[in-house]
């Protein structure tokens, strides 16, 4: 396996002076195309931090994030979209869909902005849409969902236009065990069917059990690195 | 495109009662920016038309140097040219043949100062208001032929305590020589203008009794013109005639500057009011689309993270700002035009008033123009646009990781 990401000596700091905190302290680590893996930590531990950092939502204070082998704390914020658009997709844990839009807008968000054709979009997004049992929804606003559903759509949006990673921040925070374990059940299928590459950032013992690699973070650092077998 | 149109769209109309008072407060704007216009042309309008179809014309023929000395023997008269390059010409509504000269009139009690004209009374009512004037004031028009009659202002003849049929007195010079001539008239008629300086200042008897009176020999002193309405205030073909070179042409424009120093200076005032106007306007809707922005942040962390470049938000906040245009210039055309087209029907009443020798004997009717409905929505929309750019400028700028934390 290619590794897929890489942080060289990545640090963050927030604030000056006697206020300067230190979110994430000189974190070194690889991560392969294909895997299953969570970072995982107390609250403030810097997870969600380090999600941002590998994203490229935000600038590393010190040390260098490739992603492919490209370092993107040296890429334009245009450039930044364009690699996020295309090999990066988001789950947060409050949703985050565009509410003016539909179930299926919002999936066909992301392939408009990489000009996929109107046709393609549809074919593609009525597919995931049936993979994640949504039939029949696609014409309603996310005001008109559930959680659950609604953090559906959120995975069909991250992965209808295949990217190579999806970052999923506290994904199933907001939903119940049942529902937050049948949506891990899918993105495990996924990861195993098409080789999607899932980092997820939580604190769920369920998402931890079913994590391949799990890498623990206290104070900013990366304490344990633990990978399992099937 | 299309998709982000239904989202500015539709953001747009998220918040209805909001986006619609700021499209209220374009739309008034704009409405008040049409309606001052048609106003504002209106009383141009009628300035110009009191100040030429009262008695000046729109334009004047006199030989060169008369209206410095006002010499009787400046006279022109060169029947051929006159016919060819004025009486024929197509532009040409209506002609009235003057002469005149100042003069003394006196009744038994007191005598003034005064500009005396010989009139044509037939071509004089073709184009100034002289024989209206006459109606609203006492008595009648002048007859043509008439070689003792006389007309005088109403203010005039309070001043000389003369009535109609009393006789008055015209002392005048003599043409080409240097002795003064006098003649009786009877007062046939008192006119109102409503103009100080003329209903104080003028007097009018034919060219007949003008001629006996002062043994002026052919000619006349001025050739007033009036043109065929829909070329008042253009530039038109008349002056790029070749005239003889001692005549002297003028336009409006040239015998009344301080006229045009006045819509000079209305349409400075228009702008400078468009300005403020259009000022308070923007920063409306600034203000709107930075509390949209402030709200939504989140939501554009959201829309940086799965990959939409910093120019597609910006493109999306012009397009919502658009958004508000289009909602809010049909409905600032419906009030402004729709306003003013009654004002252009039913007009204001501004009879009676004077203003810098010009008095308004009609009411005030606004005027519809093409910018009203083109080059004011379309400003509207500019303006709107920029109100637009800083904050688009924001969003464009704005940190995905730190926006993504912001939530209202």
């Amino acid at each position: 396996m290619s590794s897929l990401i890489r942080l060289n000596q990545v640090s963050k700091t927030f604030g000056k002076g006697d206020l300067l905190v230190h979110a994430v302290k000189e974190v070194s680590l690889e991560i392969e195309q294909g895997e299953f893996s969570a970072l995982v930590g107390p609250s403030g531990s810097g997870k969600s931090t380090l999600l941002n950092l590998i994203s490229g939502l935000d600038q590393p204070s010190g040390g260098e994030v490739y992603l492919n082998d490209r370092l993107i704390s040296e890429m334009s914020g245009g450039e930044l979209s364009d690699f996020r658009r295309d090999h990066i997709g988001f789950v947060f844990q409050s949703y985050n869909l565009i509410p003016v839009l539909t179930v299926l807008e919002n999936i066909e968000y992301i392939m408009l902005l990489q000009g996929v054709n109107k046709e393609e979009r549809r074919r593609r997004t009525l597919e995931i849409l049936g993979e994640l049992g949504l039939e029949g929804m696609e014409h309603r606003r996310p005001a008109e969902l559930s959680g659950g559903q609604q953090q559906r759509v959120a995975i069909a949006r991250a992965m209808v236009s295949k990217p190579k990673l999806i970052l999923a921040d506290e994904p199933t925070a907001n939903l119940d065990s049942k529902t937050g374990s049948e949506l891990l059940d899918k993105m495990r299928q996924l990861n195993l069917d098409r080789g999607m590459t899932f980092l997820f950032s939580t604190h769920d013992q369920e998402i931890m059990r079913r994590a391949r690699r799990l890498m623990t973070l206290k104070d900013g650092q990366v304490v344990s690195d633990e990978s399992r077998q099937d | 495109m299309g998709m982000y149109f239904q989202i500015a769209l539709r953001n747009a109309l998220r918040q209805k009662r909001r986006s619609l008072l700021v499209a209220v407060a374009i739309a008034l704007g704009l409405a008040s920016m049409i309606l001052a216009d048609g106003m504002m042309r209106g009383l141009q309008d009628l300035m110009l038309a009191q100040a030429t179809e009262t008695f000046m014309g729109e334009a004047q023929i006199h030989c060169e140097g008369f209206l410095d000395t006002l010499a009787m023997e400046l006279a022109l008269d060169e029947q051929k040219a006159l016919k060819t390059l004025v009486y024929d010409h197509p532009r040409v509504a209506a002609v009235s043949p003057r002469q005149m000269t100042q003069a003394m009139i006196s009744s038994s009690y007191h005598a003034e100062g005064v500009m005396l004209y010989g009139i044509d009374p037939g071509q004089e009512a073709s184009l100034s208001l002289l024989d209206e004037a006459t109606d609203a004031g006492e008595g009648h028009y002048l007859k043509t032929g008439s070689d003792r009659g006389i007309l005088l202002g109403k203010a005039l003849a309070k001043k000389l305590r003369v009535g109609l049929g009393e006789r008055v007195v015209v002392t005048a010079p003599e043409a080409g020589a240097q002795g003064i001539a006098q003649a009786m008239f009877r007062v046939e008629g008192l006119f109102y203008f409503g103009a100080r300086a003329m209903d104080e200042g003028m007097v009018f008897i034919t060219h007949k009794a003008f001629t006996k009176l002062t043994s002026m020999p052919e000619g006349l002193h001025e050739l007033a013109i009036r043109f065929h309405k829909n070329e008042k205030r253009e530039v038109i073909n008349f002056f790029a005639q070749s005239f003889p070179r001692d005549w002297e042409v003028k336009s409006w424009r040239q015998l009344l500057p301080s006229l045009l120093v006045i819509f000079e200076m209305s349409d400075v005032s228009m702008g400078v009011m468009a300005l403020i106007l259009f000022l308070v306007i923007a920063l409306t809707v600034m203000n709107t689309l930075f509390q949209a922005l402030y709200e939504r942040s989140f939501e554009f962390g959201v829309m940086r993270a799965v990959g939409t470049r910093p120019r597609q938000i910006s493109f999306l906040i012009f397009l919502e700002a658009t958004c508000l245009a289009l909602l809010s210039i049909p409905m600032g055309l419906c009030l402004g035009l729709g306003v003013n087209y009654l004002l252009s029907i039913y007009g204001l009443d501004y009879q009676g008033a004077e203003f810098l020798g010009i008095a308004f004997t009609k009411r005030m009717h606004s005027e519809i123009a093409w910018p009203q409905y083109t080059l004011y929505p379309l400003m509207a929309w500019v303006l709107t646009l920029l109100a637009a750019a800083y904050p688009a400028f924001y969003a464009a700028k704005l940190n995905p990781a730190k926006a993504l934390q912001k939530s209202l």
